[in-house]
């Protein structure tokens, strides 16, 4: 079972990896058939820049991760974070947003 | 800052083959969830197998925001006549030669601003209840309909707006025609009227 220490090691290397993605613009979200207008970062309604610093104030008690429904290889991670519910999954070289909004208009 | 380009290959999970595939960006149009107008040839990753469309890359958010908000609402409301006329005559006195095809730009700046800015909610409020001391009403006083095109970013502050003031539609514009005749006719500002005329200028261009 993961120590204490070592799930707080892992959230602060998911975060790094998170910044990383957004500062390099190295990043894309997920998609089924359609732009999905309710995804503040895709629409340009939260801007990279912006999401950073939502970002670096999180805390690892706002870090939840769970297997993919689909495949459970890959790892999804959900931060919530003041107001934010940002949910996305590492799949390199890429980084894949499933869904970025403020809480309470999913 | 990554960039890529079409025929670059990714890597993406496939919905409909149920796996990891190999993705391709390729060019293609794709509509908006709610139904509204799409974007068109954005870029994309596609299934390299089946050619379903897995992910957008985050170099697509500028035209994406270009599409949404190019996309045009229909604004319609039936007012009595004085609104309208002064609706007008707040164009004519922002700029005589563009008159009426400003009403468009002005209205959607108001609604964009109130929208924005803190205690607009009760300051729109307040109007709507000054309204009938500056416009007094009668039964079956004559009525103006007003019908525009606005963009779906002022469409949204409408949205939000009606939300936030649970005001009907046509009370909510009453009380922008209200400010509007406060700011710009009742006690006019020199500075904001400048702003506008340029505004005008450029948008008549």
């Amino acid at each position: 079972m993961a120590s204490k220490h070592d799930a707080a090691r892992g959230f602060d290397t998911v975060k790094k990896r998170l910044l990383s993605a957004l500062i390099d613009g190295n990043y894309q979200h997920e998609a089924r058939d359609r732009i999905d207008i309710k995804n503040d970062l895709l629409m340009a309604r939260v801007t990279p820049m912006q999401l950073i610093s939502i970002i670096k104030r999180s805390r690892g008690h706002e870090h939840f991760a769970s297997a993919h429904h689909a495949d459970k290889s890959i790892t999804v991670h959900l931060l919530k974070t003041s107001g934010w519910y940002i949910k996305f999954y590492f799949l390199d070289p890429s980084t894949v947003f499933i869904s970025v909004h403020l809480e309470g208009q999913s | 800052m990554k960039l890529f380009h079409e025929g670059d290959i990714s890597r993406g999970f496939c919905e409909n083959c149920a796996k990891i595939v190999e993705t391709i960006f390729v060019r293609r149009d794709i509509p908006f969830s709610d139904g509204k107008g799409l974007a068109r040839n954005i870029l994309v990753a596609q299934c390299s197998i089946c050619a379903t469309l897995i992910a957008i890359p985050s170099q697509s958010t500028p035209a994406i925001r270009a599409a949404r908000d190019r996309e045009v609402v229909s604004l319609e409301a039936s007012l009595p006549a004085i609104y309208l006329d002064v609706m007008d005559l707040a164009v004519y006195n922002i700029s005589p030669t563009t008159a009426s095809d400003f009403r468009r730009p002005l209205l959607s700046y108001f609604l964009h601003q109130y929208a924005h800015k803190p205690r607009s909610v009760g300051q729109l409020k307040r109007a709507r209840l000054k309204c009938p001391d500056v416009f007094p009403e009668k039964r079956g006083e004559a009525k103006r309909r007003l019908s525009l095109k606005v963009s779906s970013v002022v469409a949204a502050d409408l949205d939000w707006l009606l939300t936030a003031t649970q005001l009907s539609k046509t009370d909510l514009i009453k009380s922008v025609v209200y400010e509007i005749h406060q700011s710009l006719l009742e006690k006019p500002n020199q500075a904001f009227l400048r702003d506008l005329r340029a505004i005008a200028t450029y948008s008549a261009l």
